[in-house]
Formats: C-alpha cells, structure tokens, sequence
C-alpha cells in the first residue's frame, strides 16, 4: 500500500469518452452487425460455405467483440469511480456527503490533483458501500426502492471493497431479510473472495443461511451458485466454515431441525441444499491447502445429516466429484526429478492415492450405513461412488506410463477391496500369473482392467436383474483376450474384432451403463497415447 | 450451384460493409483509450498542472487495459479475416452460377 494520486475530473472525463465510444460500438454489434452476420449466414450455410468465426467455430466475432466490449466497459468505468474514491478519501474538498443512485449524486469530480493513500482509497470505497446499506429499503424483494438497491448493488459487485463495506454494515436483521436474488448473491461472493470480510459479518450471512432454511425452508440456490463460481469467494467462505465449525456443523447438517425435532422435518429438502453446498466445498477444494481439504472432507462426513435412501442417492453425483477433487488434492501427483525411478515414485504415490480414497471413505460408509437400513443398498451406493471416482480418475485424458499408473494403481487398490472373496483368487491369478512379470507398462494396464471387472462384478454388474456369476465372467472369451492382450502389451484390435469383442461384454451385461464399456475404451484410448 | 440454394449477394455486399466499418470502429476505440490514457490519465498534455493517476488500482488498471488493447487488436484482425473470406465466398458462388449458367445455354 502507498501514495495514489490521481486528477478527479480528468479521471472523469476519461471513462466519459470511453465509455461513450465503446457503448457506441456495442450498440452498433449487438444490433446491425447482429443482424447482418444472421442474415448471411443462413444463406451461406445451406450453399455449404464455412467461414470459420461467422458459421462455425466456437463463438462468432459479432459475440467475441460484444463480450470483450462489456469487459473493456468496466474497466474503463471504474477509472470515474477511483477518482470519485480520491475524492472521498481525503481530496480538497474533504469527504463529501454519499447520496446514492437513484438520487445518487457522487462527489463533484475535482479539478485539482488530489494525493492520498491506496489505503484511505480503499477505506472510502468500503465506506460507499456502508452508505448504500445504510439506505436499504424497508421492503426487500419488490417495489421501486428495492429495484434500485439490488440495481446499484449489483452494478458495484465488480468493486469487491465496496461490497465488502455494503455487507459489513448489515445488521444480522438486515441480512436475516436479505432475499438471494443474483445481485446479492454474486455480490455476497464478492465480498468473501476480497478476504476483508468482518468475522462477525462472515458468521452473521451463515446465520442468515442456516436460519432461513430452517423456516421457511428457503434453499439458496443462487449464492451457492454465485460462491461455487468464484474459486477466491468458495475457498475463503470454506475457510470461515472451518474456523466456525459449530457453524459448520450446521451448515452441512442443512439445519439439525431434521434430526432434533423429527415432527418438521419435511422430506426432500434437505437434498438440494447439500448437493449446492457440496459444489462450493468442491469449488473451495481446489484452492484451500492440503490439510484445510483434509480438515474439511472430515468435517463433511462427520456432519452429513441422515438422509432417507432417495435423497442419499441424488447426493451421491455431488459427494463424488466433491471427495474426487479432494483426494486429487491430499495426493497430488508426483512430478518427475532427474535420476530418480520415477515409474516406482508413480507406483507409490499411487498406492497412497488408493489407501487415502479408501480411509477417506470409511466416514462415508458409517454415514450409508445409518441412512439404509439395507446393507445392499448402502454397499451399493458406496460402490457406485468408488466406480465414479475411479472412473474420473480411469477416463480422464491421461498421458505417459504415469498416467496410466495412476488409473491402474487406484481403481486397483480401491476395486480389491470391494471384489467378493470368491472372485478375489481368479482376479489375482489374472493379474499376478505365474509366468514372469509382464512389464510395468502392461501390468499396470492389465491391472486397471481387473480392478475395473472386480469393482464391476463386486456390483453384481446386470442390466435385467440377474446376477453376475463368477463363471460367467471367467469363460467370456472377450474379456480373456482383452486381458490377454494386455498381459502382452499388444494393441487393441478395431473394425469388427472390436465389435464383436463388445458385442460379447455386451452379451455378459457387462455394460453397465457404459461404465465399464467407457473404462475399457478409455484404457484403449490411453494405451494408444503411450 | 447446388440446386434451390441461392447465395444472398446482397447480404455479402451488406456485411462486407459492416465488417469493415468493425475493423474501422474497433481500431479507433483502440486508439481513442491509448490517447486518452495519455492525455487523462497520464497527464502527458498538462504536466505540472494535472497530476497523472498513479497507485495500486492504476497497477491493476494497466494491466487490464493492455490485455484488452492487445484483445482488440486481434479482433480488429479477425474482422479482416472473416471479412476477406466472405469476399473468397462471394467469388466463388459468382463463379458457380456463372457455370451454372454456362451449362444451361450449352
């Protein structure tokens, strides 16, 4: 922080001149160049022409400019707001009074040089943002006023200062009332990524979470939409949560009403809280350290409410890719040194992986566990969530032997768990024959495909019902020469070998969902790559 | 020319204007923001008299100002791109009902 010095009135006139041109130009794209590119384009498509950023491509230039336009819009608006800030913070007309829009009037735009401190400018802007709380209007969600509030607040979400010094100034009264409408919701996450948030105010917005869910049942569907999509505002609202953790513990119980008083409870709600509050802590997961992930993924699994079976399965989607990220995190792959082994660093550090997925998991098994009362039904779920993981993990575009290592290593030491111990000794001799070692490159691809067919068969892998038997699974010549060829490391076959091999896992409903049909494509995919 | 399918001259001629008059507009907003950051924001025309902005948010300022700078001039680019490929696209439908043409008097 150190001296800003700037000429108001200058400052002013620049963004007037610019943002004048630039609105100019937008209204011009948005409108005539709009209609002329749609025109053309509909004739020039069916004449078979393709002109890459007007038919094709990923946008068309009229969007491209109208987009970069809005981006260059604002920046050059906020040059009037800093220099209004200047002003403010100390310029020589000494802090002015703030009246907002609507009748908001900002401080003349001086004509002489003000010099003041990057500090005091901050502090000014949190201080404008202080002067539109204390404006709020008396009704919230309709009405002209209101409009307005939510109008200004909104066009300053890009200020995060100002936002900050908005909801620092909020009574928990105010906030308990506040509707999460997108222009509070992103100016919420705003203020949480500047890290100037007061702990009180941080405490007070989940208070005001926790208390409207809990009467009338309001799920805050746009902030948690607002905070998952800025990493900076997702990972500091987690950090509060943490430091917070009777907070926390509320928070992800999505109220404890359910469990304290039974007789409200109301079915199905608590569901679509969670899985919007399992994608900020998964957005979070991907900037919080190490030990705060690991903190956190603990503190999930030891707060998760009691669900019933419907409910535990439509978190399932958002559980897994939250605990996917997480463990991504806690054992973050190991980046090649000079002279080392690295493919006995791979083989390591993946069966950390697979070890920390499984301990990771183990809370979740107790939780499964209370929510079924069926024991099937739980393993089943818990599985479908390993498969998941796994299969991120498996047909995620890997390059190298490491990233093969990586899929083999984990679906291995996560799937060897779950195979019954009646398939365990025929998986085992699969991977582990009696001949001499295959090469690591084959092993390890070898050794996906079984964890793969453990996890799958551990499902009882059917599409109509019936089970899967042992026998089955061991005199499927597809999957015998798929092993086969893995153990030799040769190339997978195409055209109509490689049909009828899928027709035959087809055959063996094997194909669950395409889950294991995807794996073993990807695992194609990936031994081509290497 | 494939059968029933016309190719809109007009539309061309049309927008070939205005993609012009894009690549035009956009390299004087580019040169419009250097000016006046000279000018405003710098202070280069009044030394002494007005203080240039300087501070933490003028760092950040900058840095979002030539990355749009350089933004802009790549569309500037690509509106001549696209624009002498319409232009590619026009010749070529003239030569295709030309021939077109041709085949129905031969």
């Amino acid at each position: 922080m150190g001296t800003a010095s700037g000429t108001p009135q200058r400052m002013d006139d620049y963004t007037a001149q610019t943002n004048r041109a630039c609105g100019d130009l937008a209204s011009y794209v948005r409108t005539t160049l709009a209609r002329l590119i749609s025109t053309y384009r509909a004739g020039a498509v069916s004449f078979g022409f393709d002109i890459p950023g007007l038919t094709s491509g990923p946008s068309p230039i009229d969007i491209q400019v109208d987009q970069l336009l809005r981006r260059i819009w604002s920046t050059d608006y906020h040059v009037r707001t800093v220099g209004t800030l200047l002003v403010e913070a100390g310029g020589p007309s000494g802090p002015s009074r703030l009246r907002l829009p609507g009748q908001l009037t900002l401080p003349d735009p001086t004509t002489k040089p003000v010099t003041t401190t990057d500090a005091a400018v901050d502090a000014a802007e949190m201080r404008e943002g202080a002067a539109l709380a204390a404006q709020m209007p008396g009704k919230l969600d309709t009405g002209r006023a209101a409009r307005l509030h939510w109008q200004t607040l909104a066009q300053r979400s890009g200020d995060p200062l100002f936002v900050t010094g908005y909801f620092n100034a909020l009574s928990q009264a105010q906030l308990d009332a506040i509707p999460w409408n997108s222009a509070s919701s992103t100016a919420v996450a705003a203020a949480f990524a500047s890290g100037r948030l007061a702990p009180s105010t941080q405490r007070a917005i989940a208070y005001a979470i926790v208390d409207r869910y809990n009467n009338p049942g309001e799920i805050p569907a746009p902030l948690f939409q607002a905070l998952s999509a800025n990493p900076q505002a997702a990972a500091n609202f987690t950090r509060y949560l943490l430091r917070d953790r009777q907070m926390l513990g509320y928070v992800v119980r999505a109220n404890g009403w359910g469990d304290l008083y039974p007789q409200f409870r109301e079915p199905h709600r608590e569901a679509p809280f969670l899985r919007g509050l399992l994608r900020v802590f998964t957005a979070a997961a991907r900037t919080l350290t190490p030990a705060e992930v690991k903190a956190l993924a603990d503190a999930v699994s030891g707060s998760l409410p009691s669900l019933d079976s419907v409910d535990a399965r439509t978190i399932a989607p958002q559980l897994q890719q939250f605990l996917a990220v997480a463990i991504a995190r806690l054992v973050p792959r190991p980046v090649p040194k000079d002279g080392e082994d690295y493919g006995n660093t791979l083989r390591q550090w993946a069966a950390r992986y697979g070890a920390t997925l499984y301990r990771a998991l183990q809370p979740y098994q107790n939780w499964l566990n209370k929510v079924y009362a069926d024991d099937q039904a739980s393993r089943a779920l818990l599985e479908n969530i390993v498969l998941t993981v796994v299969g991120t993990i498996v047909t995620a575009p890997i390059g190298g032997e490491g990233g093969l290592a990586f899929a083999a290593q984990a679906a291995g030491d996560v799937g060897w768990g779950l195979a019954s111990s009646e398939a365990q000794p025929w998986l085992d001799s699969q991977l582990h024959p009696d001949s001499k070692p295959p090469e690591l490159k084959n092993y390890l691809h070898k050794s996906a495909i079984v964890a793969i067919v453990a996890v799958a068969y551990a499902r009882g892998v059917t599409r109509d019902g019936t089970p899967l038997t042992l026998q089955q699974l061991q005199s499927n010549w597809a999957l015998k020469n798929i092993l086969a060829r893995a153990e030799r490391g040769d190339a997978p076959p195409s055209g109509d070998e490689a049909e009828r091999e899928e027709a035959e896992l087809e055959r063996l409903k094997l194909k669950d969902g395409g889950d294991l049909g995807a794996a073993i494509n990807a695992l194609r995919g990936n031994y081509e790559r290497n | 020319m494939p059968p029933g399918q016309e190719y809109d001259f007009a539309a061309a001629d049309e927008l070939v204007g205005a993609l012009r008059y894009l690549h035009q507009k956009i390299t004087d907003l580019r040169g419009l923001r250097k000016k006046l950051r000279d000018t405003d924001l710098d202070c280069v025309d009044r030394p002494g008299v007005s203080m240039p902005w300087r501070g933490q948010r003028r760092n950040r300022f900058d840095a979002d100002f030539d990355r749009q700078q350089a933004q802009l001039d790549h569309l500037a680019a690509e509106a001549n791109r696209v624009l002498k490929a319409v232009n590619a696209a026009t010749d070529d439908a003239h030569q295709s009902v030309r021939a077109h043409a041709r085949q129905h008097i031969g």
